[in-house]
């Protein structure tokens, strides 16, 4: 997994739900672990589209659970068609 | 002194499938949708593109030219629905003017379109008119309709988002029981707006081409336009003067669900409507309609209908439930204005609106909720509810008036 | 009918935080105005308003929930907070249903709707913060208090101007005495920025807007505008009988309102004189007291030429020739135009002067107007008996209203 594209959305995810960054590891259930609503949901994918300026919601978007997932769907849209 | 009776004599109605009480009360009937392509705001980038917008209003016909350019749209929604409703009332301008008539109106975002001017102005860094910037608080919409009809009344704006109608119509209830008023306007508006749309798209909340309250496969809400009003009078008023009357307003329950700013609490929603029954002074049995809030998002829709089924118990299934926000789409803080005329309109004449678009039962939402074809069907008791952002509820009892 | 007193008090001004801080400021006549330091007012002709520098809402409301709420949902949950403290209300169990809250906030927060809008512009609507859309509804400030307080009888958002907030208490009352709740935390909520400053500056409201020293100086000859300010105020309103239950303080009694219209309004208050006689002859007589029972008139002037006049006017039209012998001051001289929450900025300073049987001072009075030539109470405080306070409001499109608080 790129390290790099792994601590930016930790970084995100960190800022929108208020949790420090060492709370949170590629295997954290991002809902249930960090009480994430479904308007925060949108907002880390806002901000994630924003910061790696891809467009995650027009795609069929699997449902991110983990950061695992999040980093794994940041790094396919990333990828040159 | 609280034993004054409230009676509904009026109603002005301007909404996409209908301007005017008549012509509103037919697109009903008759399932009319009046969802379209926006025209008000570029949506080229948004998800959906779809709204309910009142494309056939001409402001002009209801206000005079040189007026207009200093209101905004909510406004000449407002003002419109106000003339219609006094006119639906059979009072004229001098007739209403030996009465204390007063205005209580309410809203979701005010002066929207206001306010998005300004905002294009200033990113744009062009001059912004001196017009927008007064037509920009929200209750230059009730100030607009008094002055219109010459009002010195009791003055209120009450600004509870999807359930403003319902708080206005309610406050307004209470006023002329104190006897502060003998007469009050009291309703909702707002334009279509730029802000709303992009909020609630940015929600995922907007189904793109039909708005199918209860129905399994529904995809959202669809924001819309409008401005519902009402003429309330105390019953020995609308007696002397032998107004015709459209329904009785029997009592109205608010409550908080102090839980989250959009998604519902079922508890909360609970206690609205046993609130309003209290108020009333009926149980759940004398309950023959619901006016559902009914917006078409999968959270309302489920949130509501375990709401009535808790309150209504076994019965649940035998009382029609509508949304009429079917064929509207939501109206914003117009909707329970507009839902509360629809309801003066059911005790009236017996009839059901439909909820439209409905294909698939969905097993969280078996209320009976009038499929597609409007219905006969005796109704002495309405009810119409509204569950607002900030978890502000309001539910109003309006009844058949018998004397 | 029920009767509503008044069980405690929270305020947040451009000159104290916190109800004795507040009173002991309007007592020594210290005024709020300063520079701006929220936005940037290079584009305007005065840089002057009523801002809170020592505003801290994390020591008062805690980290948890506190990022995504804008400015406006602070200071009114602040507000809430320390009313709730100071009349010891205890919102738990069934008491939860029994209480309610009332606001009068007209934008709700203006910046909030317009920031998120201009983000859409500039940015597209897909990278607006969904997190932010609820607080662009009017009523986002009031209903993070009952979130944040778990109060759940009712919240209504009052959003009628410069009236907003003495409506939402009068609105409270009448809950109250309607038997719908037992408490009610009333008040309102205005939250200074780049948005209302740029309104009330576009529409000639504002003192400095012709390039002079800004200065709030009510029913002074010099007078030529307002200065707008922040400010939010909660006021606990009980039923008398529930509070004397729960051997709560007293603090003062509402013992009326009303509001009126007036059709002839027009431009920066001209015209409304009639309207604003109409509601205090009506607020007296919901009291069931003459013009003579009342000891101070806390003014809604606030420096604008026309309305400090009519103001005037008024007074002497109901108070005849009791005019000249009831202290009438502006405590806007001091806080400034604080808008929505004038009405609970107003009531609070009310409650203060029937608590200390002590006037505030109308502040910077230098030049006497003959035609506003009342007993404003120059510079200095008085001490007098203080047994019952009228407050008025007017907003210039047309709507008046006036309330009264007794001991």
């Amino acid at each position: 997994m790129d390290f790099q594209t792994e601590k930016e959305i930790i970084s995100i995810i960190a800022d929108v739900t208020g949790f420090e960054e060492d709370e949170i590891s590629p295997d954290t259930n991002i809902v249930e672990d960090l009480e994430v609503d479904s308007i925060k949901a949108i907002e880390i994918t806002v901000a994630i589209e924003k910061k790696f300026k891809i467009s995650i919601r027009d795609e069929d978007v699997p449902r991110i659970i983990s950061v695992r997932q999040a980093v794994e769907l940041v790094q396919k849209l990333l990828q040159p068609a | 002194m609280m034993n004054t009776r409230v009676v509904i004599t009026g109603l002005g109605a301007v909404a996409s499938i209908g301007i005017g009480k008549d012509a509103f009360w037919d697109g009903l009937r008759s399932g009319t949708p009046g969802i379209s392509p926006l025209c008000a705001f570029d949506t080229s980038k948004h998800f959906t593109h779809n709204g309910g917008e009142v494309k056939q209003f001409a402001a002009g016909k209801f206000i005079d030219e040189e007026k207009l350019h200093t209101m905004n749209r909510a406004t000449h929604l407002a003002v419109a629905s106000a003339r219609l409703a006094v006119a639906d009332a059979q009072f004229t301008t001098e007739q209403l003017s030996n009465f204390i008539v007063g205005v209580s109106h309410g809203t979701t975002l005010g002066a929207a379109q206001a306010i998005e001017g300004v905002d294009d102005a200033l990113v744009h860094t062009t001059v912004v008119s001196a017009d927008l910037f007064r037509q920009m608080p929200p209750h230059t919409a009730p100030a607009e309709i008094a002055r219109e009809f010459k009002c010195t009344g009791p003055h209120f704006m009450v600004s509870t988002a999807c359930a403003a109608g319902n708080y206005a119509i309610a406050h307004a209830y209470d006023l002329i029981r104190f006897k502060r008023a003998d007469i009050m306007l009291a309703g909702a508006s707002d334009g279509i707006s730029r802000i709303e749309y992009t909020g609630f798209n940015q929600f995922s909340a907007v189904a793109p081409e039909r708005c199918q309250p209860f129905d399994k496969n529904r995809r959202g809400m669809i924001p819309a336009e409008g401005a519902g009003m009402l003429v309330l009078e105390s019953l020995e008023n609308a007696v002397r003067r032998n107004a015709p009357i459209y329904a009785e307003l029997l009592g109205y329950g608010l409550s908080c669900d102090a839980h989250h700013m959009t998604n519902a609490a079922v508890d909360g929603i609970t206690a609205c409507i046993r609130n309003a029954l209290r108020d009333a002074a009926i149980s759940a049995d004398d309950v023959d309609y619901i006016s559902a809030h009914g917006t078409g998002t999968r959270a309302n829709d489920r949130a509501e209908c375990a709401a009535i089924r808790d309150v209504f118990g076994d019965r649940y299934r035998s009382i029609p439930v509508s949304s009429i926000k079917s064929m509207l789409g939501h109206t914003m803080g117009a909707a329970s204005a507009l839902e509360a005329i629809t309801c003066a309109l059911v005790v009236k004449n017996d009839i059901l609106p439909p909820t439209i678009n409905f294909e698939t039962p969905d097993p969280e939402c078996d209320v009976d909720c009038v499929p597609n074809q409007a219905r006969h069907h005796v109704v002495k008791i309405a009810l119409n509810n509204s569950y607002a952002f900030g978890g502000n509820n309001a539910s109003i009892v309006i009844g058949k008036f018998l004397q | 009918m029920r009767n509503v007193v008044i069980t405690g008090i929270g305020v947040l001004s451009p000159i104290g935080i916190g109800k004795e801080p507040f009173w002991d400021a309007l007592a020594a006549g210290r005024t709020g105005f300063r520079p701006v330091t929220l936005f940037d007012t290079s584009s305007f002709r005065t840089n002057i308003a009523g801002e809170i520098t020592d505003f801290d809402p994390l020591a008062l409301l805690g980290k948890k929930g506190l990022r995504d709420l804008d400015r406006s949902t602070r200071l009114l949950c602040s507000a809430a907070k320390l009313a709730i403290e100071d009349g010891k209300l205890e919102i738990t169990g069934e008491k939860t249903h029994t209480t309610g809250v009332a606001v009068g906030a007209t934008y709700g927060s203006l910046h909030s709707i317009s920031q998120f809008d201009r983000t859409a512009i500039i940015e597209g609507p897909r990278a607006v913060n969904p997190s932010h859309f609820p607080n662009t509804v009017l009523n986002s400030p009031a209903s993070q208090v009952s979130i944040r307080f778990n109060i759940k009888g009712f919240n209504t958002t009052v959003s009628t101007g410069f009236c907003a907030s003495l409506d939402a208490a009068a609105y409270a009352a009448d809950f109250i005495r309607l038997n719908r709740a037992d408490a009610v935390l009333a008040g309102g909520v205005e939250e200074l920025c780049e948005e209302t400053f740029m309104y009330f500056h576009a529409l000639g409201y504002l003192s400095g807007a012709d390039s002079s020293t800004a200065s709030c100086c009510p029913f002074d000859a010099r007078r030529k505008g307002t200065i707008l300010s922040e400010a939010a105020a909660v006021l606990v309103l009980e039923d008398e009988q529930t509070a004397a239950q729960r051997n709560a303080a007293v603090l003062a009694r509402f013992r009326g309102y009303a509001n009126a219209f007036d059709p002839s309004a027009k431009e920066n208050f001209h015209g409304t004189g009639a309207g604003l006689k109409r509601a205090v002859l009506l607020a007296l007589e919901d009291a069931s007291l003459a013009p003579e029972d009342i000891d101070y008139i806390c003014a809604c002037s606030n420096g604008s030429p026309e309305l400090d006049r009519t103001e005037t006017a008024v007074i002497k039209s109901v108070f005849g020739s009791h005019a000249y012998a009831t202290p009438v001051s502006s405590i806007k001289s001091m806080v400034g135009e604080a808008y929505s929450a004038s009405g609970a900025l107003a009531l609070s300073a009310a409650v203060g002067a029937l608590h200390r049987n002590l006037i505030p001072p109308t502040m910077n009075f230098q030049l006497q107007d003959p035609e506003c030539d009342l007993d404003c109470v120059p510079n200095k405080a008085k001490q007098h008996r203080v047994q019952n306070v009228l407050i008025t409001a007017v907003d210039p499109y047309g709507q008046s209203s006036a309330a009264v608080l007794g001991k």
